[in-house]
């Protein structure tokens, strides 16, 4: 890639601050009192910290001096020649979704499909939505001066997010989708990112809402992508709140550009026997920073986390969660499985943290790891924090690299090593897809793994 | 004495004074054989004597090392083929200890394995359903139950099933050499008989097999045209089937143990 001129971190910090000045005004909602004060201190909290560096715990593996050393430009609104048919064929196809497409963080109702929406159901655009109902926004943005972390030594740390501050500061827009008390939405819903880059690097952060009622239901992917070459950042903050027996399917998708920058971060709340499903199919940009914060507040709450990231070349990928359980008789289930290639590097980092409130918590955690080439790194950190007993917790976490003899039985059969690899890289990846319920949505993500696979053997067998 | 050869038939195994070395330490120590098409020889021995390195460095796994000698395989030689050539020019290795591997299913890896060996001999590919049928033909033959295709290779089988998804794999291969490693362990007598059904519903006059065995069992089932007796790394004594009646009566001790 092609590193734009680089500035140090801390005056990258300091043009975002500028940035955001120069364009407070424009931003949706500029001028409601609510908004502005949280705005305000939402980049002061940013600029108090800057990127959080390799020293802030939750941020070590993230390598994030690439990006903070880049310029960027708020992202303009630029044509990417498709419709909304077009739209459609980027997206799972097999599974018709109603869909919100955004291109450079700009919401483009031409280009979205949300005819036949269920009653009790509302998608809109955030921009829209500060505009139509602020009373909504305001009842749910997280206000980024109440985000700290408590450390063991008493402080108080606000670096681990500054990005979601920057993002509460910065955000133009974003989907905030509503799902009313016991209704269920028919089909999937599909917020569908596209990046079209521009000559400058250009950034956009995206701030989502997923609100749903109590007893309600939804099946939501999230997916980034871009339909060209070039630098660019997506700094996206996701929120979701479950209500009493509610149940979330939420699926992301980040298939960033192989030269963009990705942060995305998921805070979620999960009230009494409220079920959360989530997957991350991670394989794009050059530096993506993924995580998840669960938090099972009510008794019974449920959480069941999968993922798979895929990193080749020079890419570096970064996956964080951390679940708190904080009320009886929850679950959480959390498999991810990484496959590292080229030179590329994958860390991931994963906290259950079981609260003295929380008997008979089940938490299981597994964490694999496969190295295709000498020069591929992977990192797994578990971390199990258990305050109470009366509970049920493990954990297992693996790196290595294909089973050789494994690999010679499938030779002694008469499968070349390029495909004797492929069926066992494949075999990897599948039974971590099967976490995903719908089959036509696991078709989608098959043919995303098909894919990434398919360019790593030919380059290997290239080499 | 080494094996007499039928007039005409050329050798399809040919195996001249072989040294194979594991870790620079050597286990075969000079071993000569020869097998015609049409033919089944029988490999025995007792436990340390060799057997299955000889099967090891016949289908070219790593760290089995030829250090003096040659193997000849239809005249080529065969140390110098990769294990998926020997295996697509019809050598096929009935593993003694087959491997496990979570996530494949039989029928994606055989199918591939089989369409491999097809596409080499130019032959058409098989489509799924096609697979399906010739597979679902020779697990009929085997007594096998279907649903062992759909599951993970060797994951959870046990001892018997492993050696019978061996044979199973043999059939729909349909190897011209096929080599057996103590393919009878761990069988009881009908799984044996099943097995031995299978290796002989392959015996043809294009066809050879080299069966290793511990036990004298399978050969009553599995009728040998060759007996020869591995012991300390070489063959020290090679006769017809009524050797294997011998061993068995008088165990291996004339042989000496391994050193």
């Amino acid at each position: 890639m092609t590193e734009q001129a680089t500035t140090d971190p801390a005056a990258g910090a300091r043009a975002l601050a500028e940035a955001f000045a120069a364009r407070r005004a424009d931003l949706p909602g500029a001028g409601l009192p609510w908004l502005d004060a949280l705005r305000a201190g939402a980049i002061e909290a940013f600029a108090a910290t800057g990127f959080p560096g390799v020293r802030v715990e939750e941020w070590k593996y993230a390598d994030l001096n690439p990006l903070a050393g880049t310029a960027f430009v708020p992202a303009r609104p630029r044509a990417n020649g498709i419709d909304a048919g077009g739209a459609a064929a980027l997206g799972p196809v097999e599974a018709p979704c109603h869909r919100l497409t955004f291109v450079n963080g700009a919401l483009r109702p031409d280009l979205s499909d949300l005819d036949g929406l269920p009653d009790g159901v509302t998608v809109a655009g955030l921009a829209d939505a500060l505009a139509a109902r602020p009373d909504l926004i305001e009842a749910h943005l997280l206000d980024p001066r109440g985000l700290e972390e408590a450390r063991l030594s008493g402080r108080r740390d606000k670096r681990p997010f500054a990005l979601a501050a920057l993002n509460a500061a910065l955000a133009a827009d974003g989907a905030v989708v509503e799902v009313a008390p016991g209704v269920a939405l028919d089909r999937p819903l599909h917020l569908q990112y596209l990046a079209m880059p521009g000559a400058e690097p250009e950034m956009s952060h995206p701030r989502n809402l997923i609100l749903l009622g109590d007893g309600a239901s939804a099946t939501i992917l999230e997916s980034y992508g871009s339909a060209g070459p070039g630098v660019y950042w997506t700094n996206a903050v996701t929120q979701i709140a479950l209500g009493r027996g509610a149940a979330l399917a939420y699926l992301k998708h980040q298939a960033e550009g192989a030269d963009a920058f990705h942060v995305g971060a998921v805070y979620a709340t999960v009230e009494r026997d409220a079920r959360l499903s989530s997957f991350l199919f991670a394989s794009g940009a050059h530096r993506a920073r993924d995580e998840m914060r669960v938090r099972l507040a009510g008794e019974g709450a449920n959480c069941r986390m999968d993922g798979i990231y895929l990193a080749r070349g020079r890419q570096n990928l970064d996956i964080w969660t951390r679940v708190d359980h904080v009320r009886p008789h929850g679950a959480t289930a959390e498999t991810f499985k990484g496959v590292v290639a080229g030179s590329a590097s994958a860390a991931f980092q994963g906290k259950i943290h079981v609260a003295e409130g929380a008997a008979r918590t089940d938490a299981r955690q597994l964490n694999r790891n496969l190295l295709l080439t000498d020069t591929a790194r992977a990192t797994s950190k578990p971390e199990l924090e258990i305050l109470t007993d009366d509970v049920k917790c493990a954990h297992g976490s693996t790196v290595g690299d294909l089973d050789r003899a494994a690999l010679f039985f499938l030779r002694a059969r008469g499968l070349d090593e390029a495909q004797a690899r492929r069926i066992m890289i494949e075999a990897f990846i599948a039974d971590e897809l099967e976490a995903v319920a719908d089959p036509a949505l696991r078709g989608y993500f098959r043919a995303a793994a098909e894919g990434w696979l398919a360019a790593e053997l030919a380059e290997e067998t290239g080499r | 004495m080494s094996a007499a050869q039928p007039e005409g038939k050329a050798p399809m195994l040919e195996i001249r004074n072989l040294h194979v070395a594991i870790e620079g330490k050597e286990i075969l120590r000079g071993i000569d054989l020869a097998v015609a098409p049409g033919e089944v020889h029988a490999i025995m021995g007792p436990n340390g004597s060799g057997k299955s390195t000889f099967a090891y460095v016949l289908s070219g796994r790593d760290g089995y090392e030829v250090t003096e000698g040659d193997i000849l395989y239809d005249g080529k030689n065969l140390a110098e083929m990769a294990p998926e050539e020997r295996a697509r020019a019809g050598l096929f290795l009935a593993f003694q200890y087959p491997v496990e591997i979570p996530g494949v299913a039989v029928s994606t890896f055989l199918r591939a394995a089989v369409n491999a060996s097809r596409t080499y001999r130019g032959e058409d590919e098989l489509d799924a359903v096609a697979f399906l049928k010739l597979a679902k033909a020779k697990m009929a033959e085997l007594e096998m139950d279907e649903k062992f295709l759909s599951r993970a290779l060797n994951v959870g089988f046990s001892g018997g099933e492993k050696k019978r998804n061996e044979v199973f794999q043999m059939t729909m291969l349909e190897p011209r050499l096929a080599v057996l490693d103590e393919t009878d362990s761990g069988l009881d007598i009908d799984a044996l008989r099943i097995v031995a059904d299978g290796v002989n519903r392959l015996r043809s006059p294009d066809r050879a097999s080299l069966v290793i065995t511990h036990y004298q069992r399978l050969l009553d089932y599995i009728v040998p045209d060759r007996v020869h007796v591995l012991a300390q790394g070489r063959i020290v004594k090679s006769g017809g089937k009524e050797l294997a009646q011998q061993l068995e009566k008088k165990g291996y001790a004339e042989f000496g143990t391994a050193a």
